[in-house]
């Protein structure tokens, strides 16, 4: 056991080198320390870089496909270091009493299945990683996240968002799980406008694995995020909205066009939302909203693709709207056709935004 | 004495401010902010930390403490919120007499 202890102080980008380099016995143990290192964040970091060059090895880092896909735990109110919990439910199980639980478990098969049957995309990192929900995380929890490798429920307070919210809404719920298909994929840094296209990617992703369950048009569709979980503080229908930025609660600020960009500095300081990244967000939204309607039909067959193609093989992490704007352009000559109705719709749509494809 | 807290970010992307202060607690409340205060190691100089790379939809939070004339500030993440801060955090968003307000990122300057 002393050298996976001494592995712990191994910079990341050295066990990287072992795991691409080195001998077998030198993989395996950089495998292993990576895999029980405690720092996240690192983990998640190299985890990324693993998928891209070298799938096998980030396959034995992960949850093993296959055998439970699916997993939801209870973390009983504990906080992150109590994280997952106890199992309730695991694949192919049948409901529990608890509607958070199968909410939460049905919320990760709808989404699966959305990016297996439309992107031909298994699971988040796209080799199968399985899906571990916790719920009933903290007291009161007012939030959902993503931890960089499991789904992360709070209870709502009542207040600002309504009890049991969360798990009720699957366009949130494939938010969240979206930030896990960046994450492995752009890995589009949370700061500023690329963090602003992360939160879209995630808006737009999430949109449409609700539409699609719905099996609504673009037109048919309502293009909000979170309605109906709203608690009595916020007064609105929903957390955002990509068709009316700035219009699904009474404070939503969201800006729909670059005339209206929200500069705010990215300093850690909470009030500024690293740079308006939950803010900024409505454009890039907007532009998605608009070349879909324009597009017609239903808005995961074309637009969508030509947004997943573009945030997994065209995007980086410090990619900005103007690259997102390009390359949504060049992608959707690629798949249609240049020149054809999908380029058109998508050119004019970043247009109507204030962003001018090159 | 006079104890705000900032939260911004989550999946709402809200910023939630919560403040109390110490002349309109009772004296039992008024106690144990401080003792509270003290324990979050908000009444001494700040420590510092490394810069951290933001996670998307997680919280982090301004703690501001305001004491006879001076005043004291510190950020934190979730994720690393230390075991004082956050018990702090969670007294103060509860106790009787607390003032709160919800608006969206950038307040004033937007």
């Amino acid at each position: 056991m002393a050298s996976d202890e001494m592995c712990f102080i191994v910079p990341p980008h050295v066990l990287v080198q072992m795991i691409e380099e080195g001998s077998p016995e030198v993989r395996a143990s950089g495998i292993r320390t990576l895999a029980i290192s405690e720092r996240v964040r690192e983990r998640r970091a190299v985890t990324r870089r693993l998928v891209q060059h070298e799938p096998q090895a980030a396959a034995a880092l992960l949850p093993a496909p296959g055998g439970d896909q699916r997993s939801v735990c209870d973390v009983h109110h504990g906080s992150q270091g109590d994280l997952p919990g106890k199992k309730m439910r695991g694949e192919g199980e049948p409901p529990v009493a608890d509607a958070a639980v199968n909410q939460a478990y049905d919320g990760a098969g709808t989404t699966y299945d959305f990016y297996q049957a439309v992107f031909n995309r298994n699971s988040v990192d796209g080799h199968g990683l399985a899906l571990v929900s916790s719920v009933h995380f903290e007291v009161n929890y007012d939030n959902a996240f993503w931890n960089g490798s499991q789904m992360v429920y709070g209870d709502g307070d009542g207040l600002i968002i309504k009890r049991g919210g969360f798990t009720e809404s699957l366009d949130v719920m494939a938010h969240e799980l979206t930030h896990g298909v960046t994450q492995f994929t752009a890995g589009l840094r949370y700061r500023a406008q690329s963090g602003a296209l992360n939160e879209s990617m995630s808006d737009v992703f999430g949109s449409l694995v609700r539409q699609r369950s719905l099996g609504e048009t673009a037109a048919q569709a309502d293009w909000l995020i979170g309605e109906g979980i709203l608690g009595p503080q916020l007064q609105g229908a929903a957390l955002r909205s990509l068709k009316a930025p700035g219009t699904a609660f009474r404070s939503d600020n969201q800006p729909s066009h670059m005339d209206h960009y929200v500069q705010l500095p990215d300093d850690g300081d909470p009030r500024n939302d690293n740079g308006g990244v939950h803010i900024n967000s409505g454009i890039p939204n907007h532009a998605f909203y608009l070349a879909a309607m324009a597009i017609g039909g239903h808005a995961w067959e074309k637009a969508g693709a030509i947004w997943y193609t573009t945030l997994t093989t065209k995007l980086n992490e410090n990619s900005d709207f103007q690259a997102a704007a390009d390359a949504t352009v060049a992608v959707s000559g690629e798949l249609f056709g240049a020149s054809g109705a999908e380029q058109q719709a998508v050119r004019a749509a970043w247009e109507q935004v204030g962003i001018t494809p090159a | 004495m006079r104890v705000s807290v900032v939260r911004g970010g989550g999946l709402a992307g809200l910023v939630r401010t919560t403040t109390v202060d110490a002349d309109r607690l009772s004296a039992g409340d008024r106690r144990e902010l401080a003792a509270l205060v003290q324990q979050a190691g908000l009444s001494g100089p700040p420590a510092a930390r490394g810069y951290e790379a933001p996670e998307p939809d997680r919280f982090s939070y301004l703690v501001t403490v305001e004491d006879q004339g001076r005043s004291r500030q510190a950020t934190f993440t979730e994720r690393s919120l230390p075991e004082g801060v956050r018990n702090l955090i969670s007294w103060i968003t509860t106790v009787d007499g607390h003032e709160d307000s919800i608006e969206p990122p950038g307040g004033g300057n937007s």
